[in-house]
């Protein structure tokens, strides 16, 4: 699947005009016709595509990217460096989103009709409806310009000033993660109500279960494998969102650097920024799928 | 004629108790403000020129950054020209490519999904087995790839966005055809000898247009969103037209100067889709009852 993929983005990428290193001169010092042809030789781009991508792809598969056709730094360096804040801004943003999708959408299905299933439901459409960069901007307005509780934009490592990076951290993870909380929520709720009709809910009520231990126990396990799967898809719109999030907050990511880097038409660092995110996706997918047997062991023997 | 009056007269009871979907829909009552705030934005974007006194790009500096007022409804960008006018026209560019993409995506996605549906076999995995690799890309990325490599323009973003729309419409109608292809009017249409192109799109597909319907809107929903995020990011939109994606870009730069300028073309945004998706639930509610709740 992620051979297909990469072909599909390399082929993309290459197929049409537009000269990488036209694009790179602009900044640089005019460069003559032959030191173009020079400069094109000497990463590859005269051989003919499939000879490009297949040396692209045995290069890559030992982990050295190539070299970036902007400021001819090692892709891989570059790209790697993006890694971490990506995965941080990520996974916070995804707890987050759980911790509140989860309680939210089990009350709304178990008083299903209440005043409280009106407000999650409510509010699920709302934050699906909200572009995501405009919530950021609306967080910073409020928040960092008008409140000054937090910094506008900005990065810090975590290893440098660890509160100073939670402070920075704060709001592109809230506004990420309230992103994420709405489909999940929806989902869970509308599992959770298949679940509650089921039979064995009832005998485990029967036994003499208190309401709270059936919902935790037998209804909630059993609600989480379908939220699973769609919080697994999710997380690629999570990704793509995470890419203007990241532009709106100055967040050194993958994301901001894809955007930086196709504005510059650098394609060695795009196909590859690209690919991890499509790798990323797939091995979140595959990992939710192994998930399964551990949540549901109706699965585990098919 | 007397024979005629009672044949009239059940075919207004039958009308009462199941009125036509349309009617139904109009009785919920989100369904129904969402179709009037949709069409309300809709006129107001067709007849800008009309409803505003002001020219889009007149500009008007020693008014720059002025909160909403009688003179101007929703106030004034960083050149003094009038917000509301504004936003009017880029609600014009933002729905244009919204619709034009979902276009596209339905145009492609509802052959290929009942092609493969109807066929199955090696047509079906290769159909679906594209569809899971544009599917691999995770959202905005996919878009984000295709401008790069078309570039960045309008018509580009457009064509970008219904891409990536493409593989939703296939899967949906491949599901649908799957469940239709079953029932017994295929097997009466193929016992009169009908060919299999006439029973796929005059038997099959008008089954199928529940379903599609209540996508439709939600695909323009979500078109609407990602061409705000393409425009945002510099790569949907050009100048000189503007849409409310890149007007949020400009107002971004500006927002230690102006509050209201970051808030309304994001708030025209979001009632647009709120709307769509309102209108998209009440449509499955009333067209698809099998997947309420999903």
């Amino acid at each position: 699947m992620l051979f297909v993929v990469s072909i599909l983005v390399f082929g993309a990428l290459h197929i049409l005009p537009g000269d990488p290193f036209l694009a790179a001169q602009g900044t640089q010092i005019s460069l003559t016709a032959e030191d173009l042809a020079k400069l094109r030789a000497e990463v590859g781009l005269d051989q003919p595509l499939p000879i490009q991508y297949v040396r692209w792809l045995t290069d890559a598969l030992r982990g050295d990217l190539g070299i970036s056709y902007y400021n001819q730094r090692q892709v891989t360096d570059v790209v790697l460096l993006r890694v971490p804040a990506t995965l941080e801004l990520t996974l916070v943003a995804v707890a987050v989103a759980l911790l509140i999708a989860v309680p939210a959408g089990v009350v709304a299905a178990v008083r299903r009709g209440s005043k409280l299933d009106f407000l999650v439901t409510g509010i699920g459409t709302i934050g699906m409806s909200l572009p995501g960069f405009w919530l950021g901007i609306m967080m910073i307005l409020l928040f960092a310009v008008r409140l000054a509780w937090f910094p506008v934009v900005g990065y810090v490592p975590f290893l440098q000033d660890p509160l100073l990076n939670l402070k920075h951290l704060a709001l592109p993870a809230a506004t990420l993660g309230f992103i994420l909380v709405a489909p999940t929520m929806r989902i869970l709720r509308s599992s959770t109500l298949d679940v509650i009709r089921q039979d064995y809910v009832q005998t485990a009520r029967a036994k003499g279960l208190a309401e709270r231990v059936v919902i935790r126990r037998h209804v909630l396990k059993a609600a989480l494998v379908p939220t699973l799967t769609i919080v697994g898809l999710q997380l690629g719109y999570l990704l793509g969102g995470s890419v203007v999030i990241e532009v709106v907050f100055g967040w050194p990511g993958l994301g901001q650097l894809t955007v930086e880097s196709i504005k510059l038409r650098d394609y060695s660092v795009v196909q590859s920024s690209v690919m991890l995110f499509a790798t990323g996706f797939v091995l979140i997918n595959t990992v939710v799928d192994l998930l399964y047997g551990v949540l549901d062991p109706r699965v585990r023997t098919a | 004629m007397a024979p005629l009056a009672p044949v009239v007269r059940r075919r207004e009871t039958t009308a009462s108790r199941h009125p036509h979907w349309t009617r139904r829909l109009l009785q919920r009552r989100p369904a129904a403000i969402a179709a009037l705030v949709l069409v309300v934005i809709g006129a107001a974007a067709l007849a800008a020129p009309v409803i505003s006194p002001y020219d889009p790009l007149l500009m008007h500096p020693p008014d720059r950054f002025s909160g909403p007022s009688s003179t101007y409804w929703l106030g004034t960008d960083e050149s003094g020209r009038d917000l509301f006018t504004r936003i009017l026209y880029a609600t014009r560019v933002s729905v244009l490519v919204g619709l034009g993409a979902v276009l596209m995506s339905f145009a492609a996605g509802t052959p290929l999904g009942l092609l493969a549906g109807y066929r199955g076999g090696r047509t079906e995995s290769l159909i679906m087995g594209a569809m899971d690799v544009l599917l691999a890309i995770p959202g905005l990325l996919l878009a984000l790839t295709l401008v790069a490599t078309l570039g960045p323009s309008t018509v580009n973003a457009t064509i970008a966005i219904g891409v990536m729309g493409v593989p939703t419409v296939a899967r949906l109608t491949r599901a649908v055809v799957l469940v239709e292809r079953g029932r017994d009017y295929v097997m009466a249409g193929r016992a009169i000898g009908a060919t299999g192109v006439r029973i796929a799109v005059l038997a099959i597909l008008p089954n199928c247009l529940p379903p599609l319907i209540v996508q439709g809107s939600l695909t323009t929903a979500s078109a609407i969103l990602i061409e705000a995020a393409l425009s945002y990011l510099g790569l949907g939109v050009q100048p000189p037209w503007s849409s409310l994606g890149s007007q949020l870009y400009t107002a971004y730069g500006y927002i230690y100067q102006s509050d209201w300028y970051v808030v309304f073309p994001g708030l025209t945004i979001f009632l647009i889709v709120w709307s769509l998706n309102l209108l998209g639930d009440g449509l499955r509610d009333v067209l698809d009852p099998r997947l309420r709740g999903i």
